[in-house]
């Protein structure tokens, strides 16, 4: 166990220590002990380069994230509601400009969280990971577009690393 | 406080009907999933509803459970369909 | 009530009608994609809703954490859940229905021809 694996541990420790309620020092030592066999066993992935959250831009992107949710889910009630229409559903693709699988997982996660859009599958094979999406309503293409580069922009802004900063501008440029 | 609560926990029975219902009905087996899926979660804010009606957290234990066994039981399916196909 | 006892309610109010309309749309959608749209997301938004506004209602601090536990764990686990149902779907050639555009298939053309 390498000390890479020092966050998975303190946050399986702290998830121990929350649904014991108590912080007390048995508790943090048993959690602590717990993650750190977990974490022996099931090593999962290998941690990539650790790259700093920056909160201005974490802010932005939970704010954006916030107003999709609640814009989307007031629209997928009054489509719930109103009677059957055509409902235009189709894939779109999106290019991806991070290689981190973290950075992935969180765009996949918001995008899969807020209603609409679904990830559906990515392709690693090419230069730059390429996101599928499922879209429940495509009444207007660029407009979904729009947010989807929105939401990838902001969380690479939040979490990915200062390369993938700048090859995310230049592309953007 | 008690007359919100009533009103929740109907509405919810009423929500879990309906997800029996998609259930029942012929589909495939990504229908049946997602029904159960929902279903689970239904019961999830139904025990957080019944926790504000009491006022004491007995049972926010069965919670945790209830949603942790949904997300496994979902994913593991899933895998399972893969293979088979609908 | 006082006001927050009236903001607690508002919120329980608005998840369970959202537990509603999930189960609401998985009925009446046509398309499994659009089902599982319909009855993934918002039913995780309410419990999400309804745990926030009973974990402040609770007498004892660590009931409270509990709660806060299940909103972190909804929210982590519900999108995998969702995005793996539907990619078993898609991979084990579940109708897609109508679509009016889809690049996944060209892609997937392009990789077989």
């Amino acid at each position: 166990m390498t000390l890479r694996r020092l966050p998975h541990v303190a946050w399986l420790a702290a998830v121990w220590v929350a649904l014991w309620g108590d912080v007390t020092a048995g508790n943090v030592l048993a959690g602590a002990a717990v993650a750190v066999g977990l974490v022996s066993v099931f090593p999962g992935a290998r941690p990539g380069p650790a790259a700093p959250v920056r909160p201005a831009a974490l802010l932005r992107f939970v704010g954006f994230f916030v107003w999709q949710v609640i814009k989307a889910n007031a629209i997928l009630s009054w489509e719930i509601v109103t009677p059957k229409r055509h409902l235009e559903a189709g894939i779109v693709k999106m290019e991806l400009h991070t290689q981190s699988d973290a950075v992935i997982t969180l765009i996949a996660n918001a995008i899969t969280l807020t209603p609409g859009t679904l990830a559906l599958t990515v392709h690693r094979g090419g230069p730059l990971p390429i996101l599928y999406v499922h879209i429940l309503h495509l009444h207007d293409v660029e407009s979904v577009r729009c947010d989807l580069a929105q939401t990838e922009r902001l969380a690479i802004a939040a979490f990915g690393g200062a390369t993938t900063q700048q090859r995310t501008s230049a592309v953007r440029r | 406080m008690t007359a919100v609560t009533t009103v929740c926990l109907a509405v919810l029975v009423v929500a879990g009907l309906l997800c029996l219902v998609r259930l029942a009905r012929p589909g495939s087996l990504a229908d049946r999933i997602v029904a159960l899926d929902t279903l689970l979660v239904v019961t999830v804010t139904g025990i957080a509803v019944a926790a504000v009606r009491s006022g004491s957290g007995a049972f926010l234990d069965a919670l945790l459970v209830t949603s942790l066994l949904g997300f496994v039981g979902t994913t593991t399916v899933a895998r399972f369909m893969e293979r088979r196909g609908p | 009530m006082s006001a927050a006892d009236l903001v607690v309610a508002a919120l329980l109010l608005v998840g369970v009608t959202l537990s509603l309309l999930a189960a609401v749309g998985l009925n009446r959608f046509t398309n499994v994609y659009s089902r599982m749209h319909a009855a993934t997301k918002p039913a995780t938004l309410g419990v999400v809703l309804v745990a926030a506004a009973a974990s402040t209602r609770m007498a004892d601090p660590d009931d409270t954490v509990k709660l806060l536990v299940v909103i972190v764990l909804q929210l982590i686990t519900a999108p995998v859940g969702a995005h793996l149902v539907g990619r078993a779907a898609y991979r084990g050639g579940t109708p897609l229905g109508p679509l009016t555009l889809d690049e996944l298939a060209e892609a997937e053309h392009r990789r077989d021809g």
